[in-house]
């Protein structure tokens, strides 16, 4: 399972809603980036479950920031796209767009 | 919700906003003090409450003295007077809400705490990201639920929270001894 190198549909939701959020993507921040988005609501459970497989996978890393007080207390755990992320994303776009290919307009090229 | 429980939760609210002004060191600010107790005690005319709070206390800031407490009970007598001769107005109570609300807003740290039983729940949950996903639902909780829904719905999301979490903690639990069950029986 950890080996596997492409990317599941809520993986590169997630992976993207941390590109859109450079040096501030933490557990709320990305949910709330992935809500605005998508109108889906994920749980923070689901979110972390994601990170941290794709964390064992090395296409994100993580580090834990101060403690505030609006958190109780408790620290902010930042992650960050790695190289290997970043191409396992393209990979996945690249599928779409090859799958999509020859299909109707709406489906090929820039569209997804 | 019956009328004491109404009361009982604009009297949290006013409580919340008056320790909101206590811990501003040096000065009072008189929006989230006397005035908002004074007006969350008396419902009345949503009008007059506007013009009041607008006009007279909202913008003020000051220092805590004698003069203070003078100028305070003043002016409580002077809105109680407003609004005792005031009509009734069901739009008041949620305007009265909205302004304890501001009152605490853009302060977390003078925000209510999420609810203490949600948060030892939370602790059984074995999950190994624990101490980020709660620090998150509580920032959460602080900066955009309660100014944006209140404590009540606040506090009620966040029990949610920990339902949803705790159920699917448990879902894989169970899923996970069951797997391990039949294997076991098939490798027999």
């Amino acid at each position: 399972m950890a080996n596997r190198k492409y990317l599941g549909e809520f993986e590169e939701v997630v992976l993207l809603a941390i590109l859109h959020l450079p040096r501030n993507a933490y557990g709320m921040k990305i949910r709330t980036e992935i809500e605005e988005r998508t109108n889906r609501k994920p749980s923070l459970g689901a979110i972390y479950t994601t990170l941290e497989r794709l964390e064992e996978k090395g296409y994100v890393s993580s580090w834990v920031g101060e403690p505030t007080p609006e958190r109780g207390g408790r620290a902010k755990k930042f992650f960050r796209i790695e190289g290997a992320g970043q191409r396992a994303l393209q990979q996945s776009q690249e599928l779409s767009e090859r799958m999509a290919a020859g299909l109707n307009p709406a489906f090929s090229g820039g569209a997804l | 919700m019956s009328k004491k429980t109404r009361r009982k939760n604009r009297r949290a609210l006013a409580a919340n906003a008056a320790r909101h002004a206590d811990l501003n060191s040096g000065n009072v600010v008189l929006e989230t003090s006397y005035p908002l107790v004074a007006i969350l005690d008396d419902v009345d005319d949503a009008h007059d409450v506007e013009r009041f709070v607008g006009s007279t206390t909202l913008t003020q800031v000051v220092t805590p003295t004698a003069e203070l407490d003078t100028l305070l009970f003043s002016k409580r007598m002077e809105f109680k007077g407003v609004l005792k001769r005031s009509s009734n107005d069901p739009k008041t109570k949620n305007m009265l809400i909205r302004l304890a609300i501001d009152a605490v807003k853009g302060d977390p740290e003078k925000s209510p705490d999420p609810p203490q039983l949600a948060t030892f729940l939370f602790l059984l949950i074995p999950i190994r990201q624990r101490e980020h996903l709660l620090g998150d639902l509580e920032e959460e909780f602080r900066t955009r639920l309660v100014p944006e829904y209140g404590p009540r719905w606040a506090r009620l999301y966040f029990y949610w929270h920990v339902v949803i979490e705790l159920t699917t903690a448990l879902t894989k639990a169970a899923t996970g001894a069951v797997l391990g069950f039949a294997i076991s029986r098939l490798t027999k």
